[in-house]
């Protein structure tokens, strides 16, 4: 999938991979293979992949694009495989070549990463031409096709406009932006490079990845439409069967009220939020949780209202009519703050009959 | 950069479903909060009454040096049931996009403007300062935004709030509309931000740009849906941002962190 700006095309990177390798040594290859599947399937245009992951996965689908990463010469054995739509590399790791080595990576297509702090001077973006050029005149790559930039962690409220003319005027190359999750602003950042007009936009699912995990996947894809307007391709409703699958490679649990994956995310009590869902899901929701393959549940807690337990008893099928509310929301708050948590159905319904018998008695 | 948190854990933290806090587990928390320096403690919602209302009767009592605000409805019964609590600031929520006006109340604009109005000189009448909540300004009309808060500044409220109530609002929108309404009320702001894309740290940071200084934030960033700003990483991301901080006082704030939580999880 790629996202349309106009007649421009924005496309998506992941870089999960090699991490979720890295934690977890002894993973699946099908495992990965269908994770790698399904991470095209929501939307990735590009997955990028090292050494490593080639070498567990094996046959990598040939129906997904890829980005190989080369760390070091060792990596060299790579090169040839003819299955790679393009190569990366970190400037410092270039610096670590022998000139040979160079010379055999120079034809290839090259993105090239580099952190903002090597671009700029200083935090008003004064472009760094002298070291620039310098380094234009070191590294002189015939097929340089992209240069992603990292080290963007605080950048929200960016020119980015300028950012990206700039890179291309010294260049002459595609750009890629990578945003980090430093400071819990990754997606905020790889949001607004994406209204700029980038080609490649960097992101993890889950946000896994580098020293403070990268902007999530999950929640780029899902803004775009839903924030910027923007057309995105993907079926992004899968995103709940990629979380299945990321949690059985990696034994680790999604976090039930991270964004957009989150189980627990589109679970509601209280007896406002209750009442507007109920008449117009969209005043409390950003969007509709089927959009990404998740539903809303009503839970009933100390917040909820005799509106919302009168639905849920309908839901149940309870008959209520000797119920008294009032005595039953008391019930339900008490023994919620005991519980520290929602009350259950079975519960609801044991309150419920509790009423109903001692009814029964005293009629 | 100067600003002061306004912390929500007590009311749109426990508004998470199956958040269910008691009398004791609030005012251990309110404890904890008022250590942690924080400036304003939004306690709760008295009109829901019982032990709701007791706790932050409760609260009162227990002098803190942080500010103690309750949150109402537009409406007049809500802001007596505070006004029993004598709080130190009545908090009045006002739906303000056209979604919220039609969908939610079944009402229009006018209706709206001439029930803040009232609620506001309402709770001044009897003293007591106010602030008042946009609730979803991030997806209201914004000149309709800037009137509310000329309004509400005419009716003597302190403080608006920008809520970002479904958390749909990007930085460069935010800092945009905080700027804008700045220049047209001369009021101070608060922002509220939700976490639906991970942005609410960010959004709320820009908005403190735009010259929102008053900033909601939660213990662990609990909240609606998928929560709100994340207290702890609010203070971390301007320290970054502005090469300011005091590692000292951070790991104090991550202690007091992890005592509210597991006050949330398991009771004081």
């Amino acid at each position: 999938m790629c996202i349309s700006m106009g007649d421009k095309k924005i496309f998506i990177v992941d870089r999960s991979l090699p991490v979720i390798l890295r934690k977890n040594k002894t993973v699946n290859s099908q495992n990965l293979i269908d994770y790698s599947l399904q991470l095209k399937k929501v939307g990735t245009d590009l997955l990028e992949v090292d050494a490593n992951v080639v070498s567990s996965i094996g046959d990598l689908p040939d129906d997904i694009n890829y980005i190989f990463r080369i760390k070091n010469k060792s990596d060299f054995i790579h090169l040839n495989k003819g299955i790679f739509k393009y190569f990366i590399i970190n400037f410092k790791d270039i610096l670590s070549l022998s000139i040979r080595s160079i010379n055999q990576i120079n034809k290839l297509p090259l993105i090239l990463e580099l952190d903002k702090e090597d671009l700029y001077y200083n935090d008003d973006e004064e472009l760094n031409i002298i070291g620039l050029k310098a380094f234009k005149n070191v590294i002189n790559f015939d097929n340089l096709r992209a240069i992603r930039i990292q080290g963007l962690s605080k950048c929200i409220l960016y020119p980015w406009e300028k950012i990206i003319s700039d890179i291309k005027r010294e260049f002459d190359v595609k750009v890629d932006i990578c945003a980090d999750n430093r400071i819990n602003m990754g997606t905020a950042v790889a949001l607004e490079a994406c209204m700029a007009g980038p080609e490649f936009i960097t992101t993890a699912f889950y946000g896994c990845g580098g020293d403070y995990g990268y902007a999530p996947l999950e929640e780029v894809i899902t803004a775009l439409p839903v924030i910027s307007g923007l057309d995105v391709e993907g079926e992004i409703k899968y995103f709940m069967k990629l979380s299945k699958l990321y949690e059985q490679i990696t034994g680790v649990a999604i976090s039930k009220t991270k964004a957009i994956l989150g189980e627990d995310i589109f679970n509601y009590e209280s007896g406002i939020h209750a009442d507007g869902i109920e008449k117009a899901p969209l005043t409390y929701e950003p969007f509709d949780p089927a959009m990404v393959g998740q539903n809303r549940k009503m839970i009933i807690g100390k917040h909820s209202g005799s509106k919302a337990i009168t639905i849920k008893l309908n839901q149940l099928s309870v008959n209520y009519s000797v119920v008294d509310m009032n005595t039953l929301l008391k019930q339900v708050r008490e023994k919620s703050i005991e519980l520290k948590r929602g009350i259950l159905d079975d519960e609801l319904v044991q309150m419920c009959c509790s009423q109903n018998e001692s009814s029964f008695h005293n009629g | 950069m100067n600003y002061y948190v306004v912390d929500t854990t007590l009311r749109d933290g426990e508004q998470k479903a199956g958040v269910a806090l008691g009398m004791k587990d609030k005012i251990e928390i309110s404890k904890l909060l008022n250590e942690a320096g924080i400036y304003q403690i939004e306690a709760g919602i008295p009109a829901m009454g019982g032990d709701e209302k007791q706790s932050i009767e409760k609260m009162m009592e227990l002098n803190l040096k942080s500010k103690i605000s309750s949150w109402n409805r537009t409406n007049l019964s809500d802001i007596q049931h505070s006004i029993d609590c004598g709080v130190d600031i009545i908090h009045i929520s006002v739906p303000t996009s056209d979604i919220q006006i039609a969908y939610k109340l079944n009402k229009d604009r006018n209706w709206v403007i001439y029930n803040m109005e009232k609620a506001i000189s309402f709770a001044k009448e009897k003293g007591f300062p106010v602030t008042v909540g946009f609730e979803d300004a991030s997806r209201a009309d914004i000149e309709f935004i800037k009137h509310l808060a000329l309004v509400a500044k005419r009716e003597g409220a302190e403080r608006i709030r920008y809520a970002d109530t479904v958390g749909t609002v990007f930085p460069q929108k935010i800092y945009e509309d905080i700027k804008s309404i700045s220049a047209k009320a001369f009021i101070d702001i608060e922002i509220h931000a939700h976490n639906d894309f991970g942005m609410a740290v960010a959004n709320s940071v820009a908005a403190l740009e735009g010259g929102a200084n008053y900033i909601n934030c939660t213990i662990g960033g609990i909240g609606e849906r998928a929560g709100n700003c994340n207290f702890f990483n609010f203070v971390t991301a301007v320290q970054h941002r502005y090469d300011t901080g005091n590692v000292a006082n951070n790991a104090k704030l991550m202690e007091i962190e992890k005592k509210i939580l597991g006050i949330i999880r398991h009771g004081a």
